[in-house]
């Protein structure tokens, strides 16, 4: 166990991404569609869209549909890019007409497990969630009741929907269609997750010295990216940015304490989900380890976790290395993930 | 005068932890008295909320960002020196997972607690702050709540009993401090001295965690090293009223 008397000393903190999920989500039950990986909790769903295969295939074509916007020129995979862990390689969302959004998409990775959504928690659900993007302004720019008009126009996606869920398109069987396919994305076959099962050849010398600084005294980051997804799924103020307007979680909850608190991202495939941080403000990883070295930038509400750390560059290169080892390439090329029409 | 029927009297000594951690614990047939506690956080008996800076008589000024504990292992004391067992139940009488209790500062909800007990007439109230081994010895992928990761207090290879965070400030400097309670040795019992007349079936008490003593604020020291917080934390933060 850590000994943590009064520490002055700062763990390494690592909110890169988004994270998700509560399993307390209500009524859920065990499913038999999806596997859980070794080492994870079983996986749950709710009662009323337990993901078969033929939910999980149509929210997979909905995912990729860009009916699902006003113009008809952006689907939720224009922002979350399978090669990028589902994440946006952009530092922020860019919805209809170019219009840019407020913060770096999150990547989504086992959101299954999640329990909330959002850089800030303001969904409970991922049904919830799948609503949210299409009725943005400044992302797909419409409403469900049209979204639901367009589609029943598609007899063979009607069919689809009648296959997965016994009736033809609507707000609710679209958004929970979505939700199915979102949590069918999981990843669990990264070589540190090789490494746990028993080789330990599956890291080099400098992840492996990488991983002691993770989860040791030096760096710390474990504090918040603990557990099989490697997050808490709590919500932290890192100290991004001294004047950051973002006000995060308090936007939901109205309490000082929470003012710029994000989301702790699970740091699964965290090598390929750049840029980082809520605002996508830092492009490397490298320079995200150098933030939480320098123990962030000042922002007012900043975690007590969050002190400058003094590692060494070999240290810092160290830590970089076993991040990148948190890869699960079999999750970037997944072709269950892809898009179905993509040639 | 003892809780009168049946809920097995015995006379554990204190820091005896429990020797399993049954996910559904079951009621005694015995225990069909309610003792509700609230329990807030207080700084110099004043209520706290997160966030909030507060001022010491020494001058410093704290402010807690982060504070959670477990309680479970509940007991009420005898004048005979018997102890009965109290078990954590919910609002529809149902007993807690792992007879475990999550009081989080940030979870207003967290802080009532609510006690199955026998009918009777008690002298003290005994509770463990912490979660006992045998807990630790489930399987991550076989966790529910309140053992889980999104707790905060799980960090794969054990549960933290209590975890406290936040900053202190003097006019000489401001700093973080975190207290992470975790070890096996550092699970604690504490007993409380009150009459507590259980006979009628119902019984409403607070108890106030005083978080000015836990950090020993009242001395000039702006915080205390964590052998000392654990000995506040056992005979002086918490008490019933």
């Amino acid at each position: 166990m850590k000994r943590c008397q009064l520490c002055f000393l700062a763990p390494c903190y690592l909110l890169l991404g988004c994270g998700d999920g509560d399993t307390r989500e209500s009524a859920a039950a065990p499913t038999s569609a999806l596997t859980a990986p070794q080492g994870f909790p079983a996986l749950i769903a709710p009662q009323d869209n337990l993901p078969t295969a033929a939910r999980v295939a149509l929210g997979r074509r909905l995912f990729y549909d860009e009916r699902l916007s006003s113009t008809g020129e952006v689907a939720c995979g224009n922002c979350h890019v399978q090669a990028n862990a589902f994440a946006d390689p952009n530092r922020v969302s860019i919805g209809v007409e170019g219009r840019e959004g407020t913060r770096n998409a999150p990547g989504l990775i086992n959101a299954a497990w999640g329990n909330s959504f959002f850089w800030d928690g303001r969904s409970a659900t991922l049904e919830e969630q799948a609503a949210q993007p299409i009725q943005n302004p400044l992302e797909m720019d419409t409403t469900l009741e049209d979204v639901t008009a367009r589609l029943r126009k598609d007899a063979q996606l009607v069919g689809e929907f009648q296959t997965a869920y016994a009736g033809p398109p609507s707000a609710d069987t679209i958004t929970k269609a979505l939700a199915s396919f979102v949590r069918s994305l999981i990843s669990g076959q990264s070589r540190y997750d090789a490494y746990l099962a028993g080789d330990r050849r599956a890291l080099s010398a400098a992840e492996r010295r990488g991983e002691e600084l993770f989860r040791g005294e030096r760096g710390e980051c474990f504090h918040c990216h603990v557990g099989y997804n490697l997050t808490s799924q709590a919500f932290r103020n890192n100290g991004i940015a001294a004047d950051d307007p973002d006000a995060g979680r308090a936007e939901i909850t109205h309490k000082s304490n929470d003012l710029g608190k994000f989301k702790t991202p699970t740091l699964r495939n965290v090598g390929v989900t750049a840029p980082y941080m809520q605002d996508g403000s830092l492009l490397t990883l490298e320079a995200v380890v150098d933030q939480y070295d320098a123990g962030g930038r000042g922002h007012a509400n900043t975690d007590p976790l969050i002190q400058p750390l003094g590692l060494s560059v070999e240290e810092k290169a160290d830590l970089v290395s076993f991040l990148k080892a948190l890869t699960d390439e079999t999750f970037l090329d997944n072709p269950d993930f892809a898009d179905p029409d993509a040639r | 005068m003892a809780g009168m029927g049946g809920a097995a009297p015995t006379t554990d000594p204190n820091n005896v932890e429990p020797t399993d951690c049954p996910p559904a614990p079951t009621l005694e047939p015995a225990q069909t008295a309610r003792l509700s506690l609230r329990a807030p956080v207080e700084f110099g008996a004043a209520p706290l909320d997160l966030g909030s800076s507060v001022s010491a008589p020494s001058g410093s000024s704290y402010k807690l960002t982060f504070f959670a504990y477990y309680v479970g292992n509940f007991r009420l004391l005898d004048g005979a020196g018997a102890s009965h067992p109290a078990t954590l139940v919910n609002a529809s009488d149902q007993p807690l997972p792992y007879g475990l209790q999550l009081v989080n500062m940030d979870d207003t909800a967290s802080e009532q607690l609510r006690l199955a007990v026998a009918p009777g007439n008690y002298r003290a109230l005994r509770f463990a702050v912490g979660v006992h081994q045998a807990c630790n010895a489930i399987a991550q992928d076989q966790r529910g709540w309140p053992l889980t990761i999104e707790t905060e207090m799980n960090w794969g290879w054990t549960m933290l009993h209590l975890r406290l965070e936040g900053f202190v400030s003097s006019s000489a400097r401001s700093s973080g401090f975190m207290y992470h309670v975790g070890f096996p040795q550092e699970y604690r019992t504490v007993e409380l001295e009150s009459a507590l007349d259980l006979s009628q079936g119902a019984l409403e008490k607070t108890l106030p965690l005083a978080a000015d003593q836990l950090l020993g604020a009242g001395t000039p020291n702006v915080t205390v090293d964590q052998t000392q917080f654990l000995n506040n934390l056992v005979a002086t933060t918490f008490s019933l009223r």
